[in-house]
């Protein structure tokens, strides 16, 4: 298990070094002068060239690469070119707003998806399979931007129950965003978990259970769900993945002061060192949830454990 | 000629199967109209989707404005109508690039093996470093925002499914007795990509060309929302709706409208996928 751990950071490395070059080419593609975008049109030449040099811009490109990696990889990534304070310290202040609406949504779709899921696997095709079914694939192509601005439309402008925007502490705040970030992921939980029930219901094992006279509820609920859960937990792991990008558009429409909004803004002022530095902290945090997703397969299933053990 | 008959049975029998889904027909159904919306823009509505009429703004929905107007007095239909040839074009464009791009590699990696593959599949790694959206959306900070950079951002975001996707089928079909037979008889490596393993893969490529398609609309008009897609005044369901939201609280038809159009169009996508993907392959069944 610990081998197959390391083999699996290691795996990793690569893929890193290789989304920094693209984190780092941002800049770089973008057509024209950086240090113009940065500062300008307006900006006196000698302003310019003072912010080429700070930025090492007059280096050849790989050099002002590896310079660039050194530093990332000390959690350096400069300074916002707005704030002027260090991307590390902006984006460390953000990310906890994005964490607790993070947590928060996976934790309604949990509470939601399985549940919504095993109903319509024990009764497939039923009225209540239909609906939920129906209702999923409505959650997965509602684009959650316009979602966020419905709920805000009924639930703070019609009914008034939720406050419409912002994190000032109180719970009433975190209703709507962490729903609208929830949504899609309950959605993929219930189907997913739909699927894996059926295909579990339909083994040997379970026609034996019945057989042998176990209530509906002990067949259902232990022999059943144990083994359909599998799946449906690295589905839950990966979620989180996906809560990043869903976070973007919902921290936008709710003014959530999360890192999500943050390379909205950053993308938009055309600050790179940030826009670079939340990418960089996406794409490990992705890759971090990733490797955990597939130990924890690799764990529950035993099939899986003995192989690499 | 033979081959023929055995290829139109063959898509005979996918249709039936694909019938006899109520889902997909009326999602089908559904899709055909806004297609078809899309197309006839100009004939099925008399309103112009860009020419402003202030005396006329912020109208609640009436005989002449189904939909409502906008806060520039423009049309909510006529817009949203004239806003599918534009979602649907950039869903199509960024995922034909996908395919085309995609496949290729996928092919000539499954075909090769070796370095080649090896070199083509960690890049798709890297590719695949980021959630989908959010490579897109760093692809558009790096190009800049506008319509031909999403359309090229969001391709870019779904080579990595198509490639995977292709290599397996390849590494599969390659192991058929038929291609050794191909590879006995003599056939060049082009003769064996392109008349065996190419049509015996599509299947899976084309339930995926479906679903790919309905998120790669979500994305455009993600992206557009944020102001990084299509520019005001084109009327673009994302930009539409992000537009129209400071006045969401006198009049929300322009928000509401759009999204409902995303909305449909994303779902009738998702339910023809999914009634492809039975039809056309059923060891995906099972498959979410």
């Amino acid at each position: 298990m610990f081998r197959y751990i390391i083999r699996r950071l290691l795996l990793v490395i690569p893929v890193l070094i290789g989304i920094s070059i693209f984190v780092f080419l941002i800049m770089h593609l973008t057509p024209g002068d950086p240090a113009r975008l940065m500062l300008g049109e307006s900006a006196p030449a000698e302003q310019l060239e003072a912010l080429r040099e700070e930025l090492g811009l007059n280096d050849p490109l790989p050099v002002q690469y590896f310079n660039w990696l050194k530093k990332a990889v000390r959690l350096d990534f400069g300074r916002s070119l707005r704030s002027k304070k260090l991307v590390t310290d902006e984006i460390l202040s953000r990310l906890p707003a994005t964490a607790e609406l993070a947590f928060l949504a996976v934790g309604i779709a949990v509470l939601v998806g399985i549940p919504v899921g095993i109903l319509s696997a024990t009764r497939p095709n039923s009225l209540f399979d239909n609906i939920a079914m129906i209702g999923a694939l409505s959650g997965i192509g509602m684009p959650a931007f316009w979602q966020g601005i419905m709920f805000i439309l009924i639930f703070s402008v019609w009914l008034g129950w939720f406050p419409s925007s912002g994190r000032m502490g109180g719970l009433e705040y975190y209703v709507l965003p962490a729903l609208t970030l929830g949504t899609r992921s309950m959605a993929s939980i219930a189907r997913m978990t739909r699927s894996s029930m059926l295909e579990v219901l339909q083994q040997d094992f379970i026609r034996t259970a019945n057989a042998k006279g176990l209530s509906r509820f002990k067949v259902v609920f232990v022999h059943a769900l144990r083994n359909a859960l599998i799946p449906v937990v690295t589905m839950i792991g990966l979620q989180f993945g996906s809560m990043m990008a869903g976070a973007v558009l919902t921290e936008t429409i709710f003014a959530w002061p999360g890192i999500g909004r943050m390379i909205v803004e950053a993308i938009n002022n055309k600050d790179f060192p940030l826009v670079q530095g939340t990418i960089m902290t996406f794409a490990v945090m992705y890759a971090l949830i990733n490797l955990v997703v597939d130990v924890t397969y690799a764990f529950l299933d035993p099939r899986l454990r003995v192989r690499y053990n | 000629m033979e081959e023929m008959t055995v290829r139109q049975s063959e898509t005979k029998r996918i249709m039936r199967q694909l019938m006899k889904s109520r889902r997909a027909v009326v999602g089908g159904i559904i899709l055909l109209v806004i297609i078809f919306m899309a197309v006839f823009a100009p004939y099925v509505t008399p309103y112009d989707p860009v020419r402003q009429d202030i005396r006329n703004r912020l109208q609640p929905p009436s005989r002449e404005h189904i939909f409502g107007t906008d806060h520039f007095g423009r049309d909510t239909f006529t817009r949203v109508v004239f806003g599918a040839r534009l979602s649907l074009r950039v869903g199509f464009l960024s995922i034909l690039i996908a395919i085309v791009i995609g496949c290729f590699l996928g092919l000539i990696a499954g075909y090769y093996g070796g370095m080649l593959d090896n070199i083509i599949m960690r890049l798709m790694d890297v590719l695949m470093a980021l959630p989908g959206f959010l490579l897109a959306l760093a692809i558009v900070a790096a190009l800049g925002p506008g319509l031909e950079n999403v359309i090229i951002a969001i391709g870019i975001s779904y080579i990595p499914s198509f490639a995977r996707l292709m290599r397996s089928s390849v590494l599969t079909i390659r192991e058929l007795d038929y291609v050794s037979a191909a590879e006995a008889i003599g056939s060049s490596d082009a003769r064996i990509i392109f008349r065996h393993i190419l049509p015996n893969s599509l299947n899976p490529i084309i339930v995926m060309a479906t679903l790919s398609l309905a998120g790669a609309i979500l994305s455009a008009a993600g992206l557009s929302f944020l102001g990084m897609g299509a520019q005001p005044p084109t009327p673009e369901w994302g930009s539409m709706i992000s537009s129209a939201r400071p006045y969401l609280r006198v009049s929300h038809w322009s928000v509401t409208i759009p999204g409902l159009a995303i909305f449909i169009t994303v779902l009738c996508l998702n339910l023809v996928g999914d009634g492809l993907r039975d039809a056309l392959d059923p060891r995906m069944k099972n498959v979410s």
